[in-house]
């Protein structure tokens, strides 16, 4: 049995959501002082050679009277969180907690701190995940493990939020206090609790307030800059399937204006409000004309079949930049990819949806164990509506290249970009490696 | 938080506990001179590095000494006492440098390496002066102000940041409680630990016997399983003229035997005389006496020492006095630890006394069973020859069985015929006094490894020994029935670790025994040079090294604000002025958006240069900073004007008549 085997149970003992909620904290003077005693305990056992048992008496004193006044003044306040609707991947943003004062002083010297529901690691991602770097640990810190662990405790739990200080509240008043918080992944960050802050008279420990305060927000991958000349060649097409949005129902065509009724007109264009005024003086029924819609209609292809969470993230992540690049008024855009429950297009812009829908999708799609098959039959199904396609994967096969020789054959303009560690040999495709990401995606 | 004043008078405490004043007082002012002097280095993280470096090595050094001479120093004690002159140079370097707080890569080697970033960082501040606290109290002085000091210089640390949520008076009320706790805390430890060591010590007098009691020693017959003596080596022997050394050394004299004790009769000591400080006679010396030097550090206060047989001379022992009873045991009092002391002796004769009636008397215990051997076996013509001839067919056995079926010495002279050297010299003794002959019982060492490497013999716990004195022909004698072969039994059981515990003991020897040699005032030229070197050294290094100015607003800046670039541009003098006529910038209004509002369009012109000035990572030219600043000089004095013009004619509006009745 490995080390990390069997020091695992261990980390989640120590790290897991405890029974009883902690009631205080100590404080960086704290530590100090409370390191301070133990150290003198050690060192003052004879009381004959050295005065060091007094310094202990009187450090244990400090850490015995701090907890004690720490029952004095408890804050009486309630909270509440304003959360922004979205948050991205590792851009750091501000919101809200408004803090009320129930009592009946003023508020003062409060500390705030926003709690995440903590998601631990299970066993099996402890101990095949790598932490970044880990490496370049020094040999002990790699063995037990201990960084790995607290490491998959924060990309999973998602998100880490800065402690924030309240000025004075004013009594039966409130406050908006400002926190700072990083998400760390894509997708889902649940908020469990609350907590309030008090310090003691000597300022080495927290009293802890617990507000229960569950709430949960959406976290969009992280996106990345775009080459700004960069454009998919392909022009515009005829859309027979129009757009969900417009007024008609059926072939939905641009509508440009009435004119008379020419023989071969179908019923269905008959005007009746214009035809019942224009019959009694003209004898003549009115139809509406209407234009053929033209105009780009984009494919995006997102492959999810791979494996290694680090590249599939990149993957995503270069695949939301290209969504929200690629919305403007005059074209649509069909996100395509494949999960465990089946297909997915995700039609964007000329009054669709929003780009949002695309993103909130990308926010929560997992990994693909459907075969490459199905996606290429997606693909090929859908492209006939599309003037251009990019495919962004995470790896390059046989599969990928006929899958893009296909897609070329109709017709349409494509682009493709595999997101890899290594360097990948040349080939019809725009190597973005994970190293200079960023660079590589401002050169393709 | 910078603790300002209270650092300085924790290091004069620290100096008057430790008796290290002239180190602390340099130090405070050093200290304390950073709050005064407008300079700092701008050094960088390889330059901690080296430092950190630096004091590891120090520290390093200093343990290894402190190891080596344990025996000397009290290691935990001076290490603490000079902790705070080793970390000093980090600590003031830290507070000179324009860092604030040490980053733990600087003080912990293996975090160096490591590509992810080293987010916690210490303050130097707090931890020296923790540490000062500490050390100050390491050392006990009498009449100490220790506790009520170290009391008032922590809670004035704590004093700034008390939280304000809490009145000064619950403050100031919680740390007289506090005081007053912690006064009857150390008066009630202080008082347990007396109280636990009184009632030990009459404990460990009443159940253990100590094996070198000079008037009683406890033997292991009758001790069943194997006995286990350690290899470690206890002292070291040498003849500093080359001579043979003797092959005992006599550590005590017993003369009244018990059924597994020995003791004596005479049991008072008398003080040997000294003729120098460090030169003691025990008896009149000869010009035959051979000296021989014992290195042997003692780690009492109160010890046996070891001599060879014959000894007339004590020179060099560590001690106030030494002391002697009848039987030739000498005693040294009020020891110090030190490496060497030398014997003078005269071989063939022994410094016990002449033999009393106690010497022939019998153990009651064993008497017909002596009896029956001695009629057997012995022969009172040839004495020693008929014991060594009995004790022929003895084997020398560590191993004691269980379920004897008789008394220990029974079985080792009827059944068994084994046994260690106890059982040998207390039956030799026994069976020597019924044969008439006056016979005491000796223990001490057996001299007989020879370290190559030292050139000098060696002696280890396992070579403790005993043996029986025979009072023949007028002269005490050694004889030594116990089968030679014991010494290879003995080494049988060596561990496989020796020779690398040897390698570490000869060193620690060698270091102590050239560490003692040493005369401080051999080195001093050298040490003052050396110094003095590395004083210039210093200096240059800190004065060619980079400088930052310090401006009273960067001071405010390093204690408290992060970096912001620009904050000295003159365009605020201009925001202030404006302010103060009434005209208020609101939060996160551009200076632009700001000077159209309020109708100072023609000020419009120096917001680009300001904006280099706050913004752009290159800075601004000095040239041009110096433009701007005119420019914003020639506008303050324009407002300034137009605002006395304003005030002037305002106050002419005021004086002037409103209105003219006729």
């Amino acid at each position: 049995m490995m080390f990390k085997d069997w020091v695992f149970p261990a980390y989640v003992r120590a790290m897991g959501p405890r029974k009883k909620p902690k009631k205080r904290r100590l404080t960086d003077r704290g530590q100090l002082v409370l390191t301070g005693a133990l150290l003198t305990a050690a060192l003052g056992l004879n009381t004959e050679t050295s005065y060091v048992y007094q310094m202990f008496a009187l450090l244990f004193c400090v850490a015995i009277g701090s907890r004690i006044t720490l029952r004095l003044s408890r804050p009486r306040v309630a909270v509440k969180r304003i959360l922004p609707k979205y948050a991205t991947a590792e851009q750091a943003f501000t919101y809200r907690i408004r803090v009320e004062n129930l009592g009946d002083n003023p508020e003062q010297d409060l500390v705030i701190t926003d709690q995440p529901v903590t998601r631990l690691p299970d066993r099996q991602q402890y101990t095949t995940t790598l932490e970044p770097n880990e490496e370049s640990r020094n040999a002990y810190d790699r063995f037990i493990g201990f960084h790995r662990f607290i490491y998959l405790q924060r990309q999973n739990t998602g998100i880490t939020i800065k402690p924030a200080r309240v000025d004075e509240v004013a009594v039966k008043a409130h406050r908006d206090v400002d926190v700072e918080a990083t998400p760390l992944r894509r997708g889902v960050v649940a908020f469990r609790e609350t907590q309030v802050m008090h310090q003691d008279p000597l300022a080495l420990n927290f009293g802890l307030s617990h507000f229960a305060n569950t709430e949960s927000l959406l976290v969009l991958p992280k996106r990345y800059q775009l080459n700004p000349n960069w454009r998919l060649s392909g022009g515009r097409n005829f859309q027979p399937g129009g757009v969900t949005a417009a007024w008609s129902i059926g072939e939905s065509d641009e509508f440009v204006s009435l004119r008379d009724y020419r023989d071969g007109d179908s019923m269905r264009k008959i005007h009746w409000p214009s035809t019942s005024k224009s019959t009694a003086r003209m004898q003549k029924p009115v139809v509406k004309e209407y234009q053929d819609e033209f105009f780009a209609r984009n494919a995006l292809l997102l492959d999810l079949s791979q494996q290694n969470p680090r590249i599939l993230e990149e993957t995503i992540a270069v695949a939301s930049s290209f969504a929200l690049e690629l919305q403007n008024a005059d074209s649509m855009l069909d996100l395509i990819f494949l999960t465990d429950d089946g297909p997915r297009i995700i039609t964007a812009g000329r009054g669709t949806s929003a780009v949002n829908e695309q993103l909130e999708a990308l926010a929560t799609v997992q990994q693909c164990h459907l075969p490459f098959s199905e996606l290429s039959n997606l693909v090929l199904t859908h492209c006939r509506l599309v003037t251009g396609c990019i495919g962004v994967y995470a790896d390059w096969t046989d599969n990928h290249e006929s899958l893009s020789n296909r897609i070329l054959g109709e017709g349409v303009a494509l682009k493709s970009l595999v997101i890899s560690e290594t360097e990948l040999p040349h080939g019809p495709y725009a190597n973005i490696k994970t190293q200079s990401l960023q660079a590589d995606l401002l050169k393709a | 938080m910078k603790l300002r004043g209270l650092q300085s008078l924790a290091l004069l405490l620290w100096g008057y506990q430790s008796d290290l004043l002239l180190f602390a007082i340099p130090m405070a002012l050093i200290w304390e001179g950073r709050f005064f002097f407008n300079r700092r280095w701008a050094l960088t993280t390889q330059d901690f590095y080296l430092l950190a470096d630096l004091t590891a090595v120090c520290l390093i050094l200093m343990i290894a000494f402190l190891f080596l001479n344990r025996t000397e120093y009290h290691f935990i004690q001076i290490l603490m006492q000079w902790l705070p002159i080793l970390l000093f140079p980090l600590t003031v370097t830290t507070g000179y440098s324009t860092n604030d707080r040490l980053s733990l890569d600087v003080l912990f080697y293996s975090l160096r390496r490591q590509k992810q970033p080293v987010t916690q960082s210490w303050d130097m501040d707090y931890l020296m002066f923790g540490l000062l606290l500490v050390s100050s109290g390491t050392s006990k002085v009498i009449g100490s102000f220790y506790f009520p000091a170290a009391a008032l210089l922590l809670f004035l640390s704590l004093l700034p940041l008390r939280s304000p949520r809490h009145r000064a008076s619950t403050w100031v009320l919680l740390c007289c409680l506090i005081f007053l706790s912690a006064f009857f805390t150390h008066t009630g430890i202080r008082e347990t630990h007396l109280e636990l060591r009184k009632r030990a010590q009459v404990w460990l007098a009443t159940w253990i016997q100590q094996r070198t009691n000079p008037l009683k020693t406890q033997t292991s017959i009758g001790q069943i399983g194997r006995l286990k003596a350690s290899d470690e080596i206890i002292f070291r022997v040498k003849s500093p003229t080359g001579q043979a050394v003797p092959g005992l050394l006599q550590e005590a004299v017993y003369d009244l035997p018990f059924e597994t004790s020995w003791s004596v009769m005479e049991q008072q000591f008398t003080q040997v005389d000294h003729t120098d400080d460090f030169i003691w006679d025990t008896s009149a010396a000869t010009a035959q006496d051979l000296p021989l030097d014992i290195y042997h550090e003692f780690h009492h206060k109160k010890d046996l020492v070891p001599l060879p047989p014959g000894t007339a001379r004590i020179q060099d022992l560590p001690a106030i006095n030494i002391q002697k009873n009848y039987y030739g045991t000498v005693q040294g009092m009020d020891m110090v630890p030190s490496p060497r002391y030398q014997a003078t002796y005269q071989p063939g004769t022994n410094q016990t006394g002449a033999p009393t009636r106690t010497d022939t008397h019998p153990a009651k215990a064993y008497k017909t069973l002596i009896q029956r051997i001695a009629l057997e076996h012995l022969d009172p013509e040839q004495p020693l020859l008929s014991i060594r001839e009995f004790f022929r067919d003895f084997r020398y056995s560590l191993y004691q069985p269980e379920n004897l079926i008789s008394s220990p010495i029974e079985e080792f002279l009827v059944n068994r015929k084994a046994g260690h050297c106890e059982f040998f010299a207390t039956t030799t003794v026994l069976l020597l006094r019924e044969m008439g002959i006056p016979a005491r019982y000796a223990t001490g060492y057996a001299v007989q490894e020879y370290d190559e490497l030292l050139q000098m013999f060696v002696v280890r716990q396992r070579h403790a020994h005993s043996w029986a004195l025979a009072y023949i022909d007028g002269h005490w004698r050694a004889v030594d029935t116990t089968p030679s072969i014991w010494q290879e039994a003995e080494s049988d059981q060596a561990t496989m670790l020796q020779p690398m515990l040897d390698f570490f003991s000869n060193v620690t020897f060698l270091v102590q025994v050239w560490w003692n040699d040493q005369q401080r005032e051999d080195y001093e030229p050298y040490l003052y040079g050396f110094g003095v070197l590395l004083s210039l050294l210093l200096l240059w290094r800190i004065s060619t090294s980079e400088q930052v100015v310090l401006t009273p607003r960067e001071e405010e800046k390093f204690a408290n604000a992060p970096l912001r670039q620009g904050n000295h541009s003159p365009l605020f003098q201009l925001e202030r002025q404006l302010e103060a006529q009434g005209y208020t910038r609101k939060p996160g209004e551009v200076f632009t958006t700001w000077l159209r509002r309020i109708g100072f369009e023609e000020f419009l012109g120096l917001v680009p240069a300001h904006n280099r000035l706050r913004f752009d990572p290159k800075g601004l030219l000095a040239s041009d900073e110096k433009a701007l600043e005119e420019s914003v000089e020639t506008s303050l004095s324009q407002l300034k004007s137009q605002e006395k013009l304003q005030a002037s004619s305002q106050a002419k509006t005021v004086n002037q008549p409103v209105g003219k009745t006729d």
